[in-house]
């Protein structure tokens, strides 16, 4: 009843019209930024950050959430008409949705899709609603010990599952710590790791390297492929020829639903983000689905699956978020980032300092959920000139939000400087095969994790024992260990497999 | 010869850098005093892991290919230092119509009016957000300050 309470006084907050109207713009770029092949929903949510300043952290965060979440439904388009997908959770999407497109039945594709992602996300933010304030409390019995623990899960989580190379994971991880030590102590308040500079002093402006990490980076990948010819088999779409039949939508009904939910448990383990959440949905489809093994040849079980199955991991992955202050994935930890650049610190404790915020946020979902849905269906029939902007003309357009993106973030050229070395660093990771978001993610959550790994040790004296001591932190360290030593458990089950006796 | 320079270049780097945190933490920031750890307590242990961690990649990374790099991968990096220069001299507006049709018109190949209005486009979009809505205050560059 309380729940209830609290979310209505939720919409009260989303639904004012500067929240309101925060939303559904956010809405309309984050879907507009996901459908442009190339971009991709973590280069675009860090591209548009800039944006939010204007406005006051309530509404600049919903105006960031509209767009995370929004950019789900943006980067299926470019999967299901061209083959491409625009970011890697919509890589299922496209498997049934590209051969249907080619079927003569794209709208068909879209529409699925954009209903999927509807239920999926519904699903997930109900989830969230139930299980958000209950994670909080969970969490409130959190000290310095089980929350040095959790950082450490959450930062390894997705170090270590990203790539096929565990080792490159960690050096990211590992990077993106090293640098969040620079400028002021947390504890001490003393300057460090300055190197004699003032800028350095306030340490790595967030903005500028976020945008300069993932999207200054990704121009300079561009110039491989900017004179990739994108061939259509459509001239034109109309939302006439997306309807469903009444016989479709009950198709697609059973595989959303239960994407839905396996999609949002997903989204809120520490590190399965929206591309675990379809990859498996699609999986179990295959699996339990009436019709799993025709999936692959244009199915729109399979377009429902893996749509339902992200955007229902992405709105999961708000639970340890917001309760935790740990964030899913690399996009979530663009927002982590947004929240602390508003002064917010989001954790246990925001559920109750700032419920008219959390709730605000929670709410504003719902209301995004909906607008992205009504944009993603008006947007149907411009979708062809939208995916006809061809990459080598996005170059200078997105150079220059770049540079004025991360100019704006402390108005001054410090700002560029930062972009452009991070855009040159985060190029070199991605040709090198390192994975950037988890050093994004260490790089946000590690003054957390060393404030209180510090003072986890005072209380203890030095002692290293008192993380087994503690049973929730002894737990974490348990799973932390699994996830590390996972990849040499892998390399011994492998050798004993191929073992020829 | 070739494979060590080039994939071994940023796992180097890092453990480099590794190392560095480790010396200046600990001679610079401290490691513990009377029953407290020092500022540089724990990026020292980051530092040591880094280090660690990058001497393993750097024997991995032996093993595999070196990826392609192309010389158009700089043009983006070139251009973007070359409109900030040019946005210190005569402003960041006219320095960005300067950029957007040259790169478009001249490197692109696009002709007159979709360089224009792609140029023109941007620009406006540009302004608006950043300097009417935001309130950047961009700097209007030497020569216009000169004058």
């Amino acid at each position: 009843m309380e729940t209830v309470e609290l979310l209505l006084s939720g919409f009260a907050t989303a639904l004012t019209i500067q929240n309101f109207f925060a939303a559904a713009f956010g809405a309309f770029l984050g879907i507009l930024v996901g459908a442009m092949p190339g971009i991709g929903s973590l280069a675009g949510v860090a591209l548009l950050l800039p944006l939010t300043f204007k406005f006051n952290p309530t509404t600049g965060i919903i105006m960031l959430s509209a767009l995370y979440y929004s950019n789900m439904y943006g980067g299926s388009y470019s999967s299901i008409l061209l083959n491409i997908p625009g970011d890697t959770p919509a890589v299922m999407t496209g498997l049934d949705g590209h051969p249907l497109a080619s079927q003569g039945r794209p709208g068909v594709a879209l529409f699925t899709s954009n209903i999927s992602s509807f239920i999926g996300g519904t699903i997930g933010i109900l989830i969230l609603t139930i299980i958000g304030p209950g994670l909080a409390r969970f969490g409130l019995h959190f000290g310095p010990v089980e929350m040095t623990a959790l950082m450490a899960v959450a930062m390894t989580s997705l170090g270590w599952l990203l790539g096929d190379n565990p080792i490159r994971g960690m050096v990211a991880t590992l990077i993106g710590i090293l640098m969040a030590t620079m400028g002021f102590d947390a504890v001490t308040g003393l300057p460090r790791f300055d190197f004699g500079s003032i800028y350095l002093l306030s340490g790595i402006p967030f903005i500028p390297l976020v945008v300069g990490i993932f999207g200054f980076s990704q121009v300079i990948e561009m110039m491989e492929k900017r004179n990739t010819a994108r061939g259509f088999d459509i001239d034109k779409l109309t939302l006439k020829d997306s309807l469903l039949t009444k016989a479709e939508t009950l198709r697609i009904l059973p595989p959303a639903l239960r994407s839905g939910f396996l999609g949002t448990l997903i989204g809120v383990l520490p590190g399965a983000g929206a591309t675990t959440g379809s990859f498996l949905s699609y999986l179990m489809e295959k699996r339990l689905g009436k019709d799993g093994h025709k999936l692959g040849t244009g199915r729109v079980e399979g377009v429902a699956a893996a749509e339902a199955g992200n955007n229902a991991a992405a709105a999961g992955a708000f639970a340890p978020l917001l309760s935790l202050g740990i964030p899913g994935s690399g996009t979530g930890a663009v927002l982590l980032g947004g929240l602390l650049m508003y002064g917010l610190n989001p954790g246990p404790r925001l559920f109750q300092t700032q419920p008219e915020f959390t709730w605000g946020i929670i709410a504003s979902l719902y209301v995004a959920n909906i607008i992205t849905l009504l944009v993603a269906i008006m947007i149907v029939p411009f979708l062809i000139k939208i995916l006809k902007v061809p990459v080598k003309m996005m170059i200078p357009i997105i150079t220059t939000i770049c540079i004025m993106g991360s100019y704006s973030a402390n108005n001054s050229l410090y700002g560029i400087i930062i972009m452009l070395i991070a855009g040159i660093f985060g190029f070199f990771m991605k040709k090198f095969g390192y994975p950037i978001a988890p050093l994004l993610l260490a790089y946000v959550l590690a003054p957390t994790m060393e404030k209180n790994f510090r003072q986890a040790l005072q209380i203890s004296d030095g002692s290293m024992m008192i993380f087994l001591q503690k049973p929730i932190a002894a737990v974490l360290v348990g799973f932390l260990l699994l996830t590390v030593l996972s990849p040499v458990i892998r390399w011994v089950i492998g050798s004993i497999k191929n073992q020829p006796n | 010869m070739k494979r060590l320079k080039t994939r071994t270049i940023l796992p180097a780097l890092t453990a480099l850098i590794g190392l560095v945190w480790v010396i200046v933490g600990l001679t610079k920031y401290g490691w513990w005093v009377e029953g407290r750890p020092q500022s540089g307590f724990f990026p020292a242990i980051i530092g040591g892991l880094l280090l660690f961690v990058s001497i393993l990649a750097v024997m991995s990374e032996m093993k595999e290919n070196p990826p392609q790099f192309l010389i158009t991968h700089l043009y983006p990096i070139l251009a973007a230092v070359g409109m900030v220069l040019a946005a210190l001299l005569i402003g960041f507006f006219p320095a960005l119509i300067l950029y957007v049709f040259g790169w478009l018109k001249w490197y692109e190949k696009y002709n007159l009016f979709t360089a224009g209005l792609t140029t023109g486009i941007t620009t406006a979009l540009m302004y608006g957000v950043f300097y009417v809505w935001l309130r950047v205050p961009f700097p209007t560059g030497i020569l216009v300050e000169l004058l």
